[in-house]
């Protein structure tokens, strides 16, 4: 199978996964669609390297995760330069964004979220969202499951707060 | 599964994404040839520079090399007693 076969076929197997993880960081249809683009091309361009026995769907997810907290840290910066908060604009996309269908409690849920600390967004993210099992996410995380256990546990306490606070 | 269903996208979306991440790896060898036209326009200005150089050589007005021979013909002609007017051989303790 020759390089582009092999590409398009994790195209066709996870593209769309990789764009709804994504998706859950961002918050904003656009931006999921830039960054899904920024993760094939980085897939693409260490496709070379890459060595089967690490597991591609740990693979594409880290790549993936890495994409969106970069896009995150630009953000952050993008908004201290002109005295915002990046959290307050997750928070208005939220509101906004023409392609939330859920109801009052999930958007809640994505705005207790956003509140989280990176790490515990990230596993927050992957578990409840992506429904990722442990081991793979300590594989992508590159972190143990006893850790990523206790973050999650911790992140779901202080979503629970905030929506305590909401109702 | 991965639970969305809160979001939503576009009509369509993911078959014409698909179609757009496929021709990634076509974009990304174009992408190299981006790089020419600088590639170009610093050659251009090296080009430029040479040629600049050489046509300043070529139109100034050219300066007389000294390459020491006059000197050197003159100590050879003050070692020859004939070569030189013989106020040039009186000394001090001779004047």
């Amino acid at each position: 199978m020759s390089l582009e076969e092999r590409f398009n076929e994790i195209v066709r197997e996870y593209s769309e996964r990789v764009y709804w993880h994504v998706r859950r960081f961002v918050n904003c249809h656009e931006d999921a669609d830039d960054l899904v683009q920024e993760v094939f091309l980085k897939i693409w361009r260490a496709l070379p390297s890459f060595r089967e026995e690490s597991g591609l769907y740990t693979w594409v997810y880290r790549i993936a995760t890495n994409e969106a907290l970069n896009y995150l840290r630009r953000e952050k910066l993008r908004s201290a330069l002109h005295f915002g908060s990046v959290d307050e604009e997750m928070l208005r996309r939220i509101d906004n964004d023409p392609y939330f269908n859920g109801d009052a409690a999930e958007r809640a849920l994505s705005k207790a979220v956003v509140r989280l600390p990176e790490k515990q967004r990230q596993v927050f993210i992957l578990r409840y969202y992506d429904e990722m099992p442990y081991e793979e996410m300590a594989k992508v995380l590159d972190t143990s499951v006893g850790a990523l256990k206790a973050s999650y546990h911790i992140a779901q306490e202080k979503v629970r707060a905030f929506l305590s606070k909401v109702d | 599964m991965v639970r969305k269903n809160d979001i939503s996208t576009p009509q369509g979306y993911f078959d014409e994404l698909k179609g757009r991440l496929g021709d990634i790896p076509h974009r990304d060898r174009r992408g190299v040839r981006i790089f020419a036209p600088w590639m170009a326009i610093a050659a251009s200005m090296l080009l430029a520079v040479l040629i600049g150089n050489f046509i300043l050589r070529k139109t100034a007005a050219p300066v007389e090399e000294d390459n020491g021979w006059d000197y050197i013909s003159y100590l050879a002609q003050s070692l020859d007693p004939d070569g030189l007017p013989d106020e040039e051989f009186l000394t001090d303790v001779e004047q």
